[in-house]
């Protein structure tokens, strides 16, 4: 709309590819109003509550002290050690789970503007990330809390979590674009997602560790989630970076980025008609 | 120079909630089978026109005979499956009420987003806001939710958003039914504001009064073709004598 003063059509699938490349570059240069976006879907979700947008991070110290209790009682782990684990994970898990269930519905949330303005669909994935990026920093708040609690010690390796974070962004872009076009056009797949995550979780090392698994332990290593978890978590509990997991989220990126260009490219022009 | 220009241009809505529907109301577009299975409704149908600066269109046409669509797809929301368009200068676009807005934010909030999403800058925006402020005078109401404002004020609000960024075509659909007296006659400066400024003004309507009284020329759309097209009186007069 606002890019250019001229707008020029003409059907041919060739230019697919060069059209949803130029419109993830227009969705990054509305950036401050994905932002701006994305603080009134959080300020509308928490609208007349005392505490606003606090509770997330309210809900997720509950959450992690109360597993890290249970599981210390039931497995006889020390307490201090494994609330971190369990806070930490469960933080990057907080991510991605909302990159791929908003994911889903990322379109259909949206269609009263999709239909009224002329506005890269890349916008509303971008809107959706930093809505999930605000969610993160809240709990990340508490996280940091709960190191300096339970005396947990850092080492400089702790960094290495960053570059991780940037790997779990490019793959929410993926998981938006991927899953936002296919259940906007089959809505089966939504339900299917939901079910999938809940049951993930776990089966996810979450809120036990792989030494816990058992039997289980051979066949963790066919959840991509159980990468994407160690190579942000591993950093900041044990201080290590795992290189197999790098290489594993890497190729993992490069592959989804590859299918979800392909899939993007091919429907975009007709996510405004399946509402 | 601001100019429209349609070149064969097709396209054919997926329709997923029935597998059975054959026929469609007279004059709306026709339903058909799409080549990869399911059924499809021929929303528009080889259209060719063009459309140069100064100029106030009307589009006429029973109910489904493309006019939403086609002013859609000079918008730019909707692209063709055949044909090729061209649109030069910055289109607004108007269509159901309540669309690129959120209901649930302030007016105020919305100016401010749609500012942005204008290209605005943050403090840019800010002052936007009185200007539009001043034009849709719905006083403090601004600061509460769209969803509280009656039909006429949210309205009054897409209209003054629609046209408030320098706009060079203005789409609009069916717009002039609500909105009171006073704010009609603002509304009408405002749309012949963009036809001096060498715009061009498109009006989708089926009531043959509208399009005589803010039209020079006129489209005909039937099945989601151009039927005719000329000059605003001959086509007006030709849609009421075909008995719809």
């Amino acid at each position: 709309m606002t890019d250019s003063t001229s707008y020029h059509y003409r059907a041919d699938r060739r230019r697919d590819l060069a059209r949803a490349t130029s419109d993830i570059r227009r969705g990054i240069g509305y950036w401050r109003l994905a932002i701006e976006l994305a603080n009134d879907d959080l300020r509308q979700r928490y609208r007349r509550t005392a505490f606003g947008a606090l509770w997330i991070s309210v809900s997720y110290l509950v959450f992690a002290v109360t597993i890290a209790l249970i599981g210390s009682q039931m497995t006889g782990v020390e307490l201090y050690g494994f609330m971190v684990y369990v806070a930490v994970g469960y933080l990057a898990w907080n991510f991605i789970n909302a990159s791929v269930t908003d994911g889903c519905s990322v379109f259909l949330n949206t269609e009263n503007w999709i239909s009224g303005l002329r506005l890269p669909f890349s916008l509303f994935v971008f809107q959706s990330i930093a809505r999930e990026l605000i969610t993160f920093g809240y709990g990340a708040m508490v996280a940091v809390l709960i190191i300096l609690a339970t005396g947990h010690e850092l080492t400089l390796t702790a960094f290495a979590a960053l570059p991780a974070l940037l790997i779990l962004l490019i793959n929410a872009v993926w998981a938006h674009l991927f899953f936002g076009v296919l259940v906007t056009r089959y809505r089966d797949i939504n339900q299917i997602i939901q079910t999938a995550m809940r049951v993930l979780f776990f089966l996810t090392p979450l809120i036990w560790t792989p030494e816990q698994a058992g039997g289980l332990r051979e066949w963790l290593w066919w959840n991509p989630f159980t990468y994407f978890i160690d190579i942000f978590r591993a950093p900041i509990v044990q201080g290590i970076i795992p290189i197999d997991s790098w290489i594993v989220c890497l190729v993992f990126t490069g592959v989804f980025g590859l299918a979800t260009i392909t899939l993007f490219a091919h429907f975009r022009r007709r996510i405004a008609f399946w509402f | 120079m601001v100019s429209i220009t349609l070149n064969n241009v097709s396209l054919t809505y997926p329709i997923f909630d029935s597998k059975t529907a054959a026929s469609s109301p007279e004059g709306a577009g026709r339903i058909e089978k799409r080549k990869h299975g399911g059924l499809g409704l021929k929303a528009l149908d080889q259209v060719s026109l063009s459309i140069e600066q100064g100029d106030r269109v009307g589009l006429i046409g029973r109910n489904g005979s493309g006019k939403s669509t086609l002013l859609r797809m000079i918008a730019g929301i909707y692209t063709p499956d055949e044909g090729d368009i061209r649109v030069n200068g910055q289109t607004a676009g108007l269509f159901e009420v309540g669309l690129g807005m959120r209901v649930e934010a302030t007016g105020r909030r919305n100016i401010i987003l749609r500012a942005l999403m204008e290209g605005d800058s943050r403090a840019e925006a800010e002052t936007r806001v009185q200007a539009i402020a001043d034009f849709v005078e719905l006083r403090d109401f601004l600061d509460l939710p769209v969803r509280t404002y009656s039909q006429g004020m949210m309205m009054r609000l897409a209209f003054a958003l629609t046209t408030s960024f320098g706009a060079d075509i203005a789409l609009l659909d069916e717009w002039i039914g609500a909105g009171d007296k006073n704010f009609r006659v603002k509304a009408e400066a405002r749309m012949q504001d963009i036809v001096d400024k060498a715009g061009i003004v498109v009006l989708a309507s089926h009531s043959p009064d509208l399009i005589m009284k803010h039209c020079r020329h006129a489209i005909w759309l039937d099945q989601g073709a151009v039927k005719m097209s000329g000059d605003v009186e001959t086509v007006v007069s030709a849609y009421e004598a075909s008995d719809s």
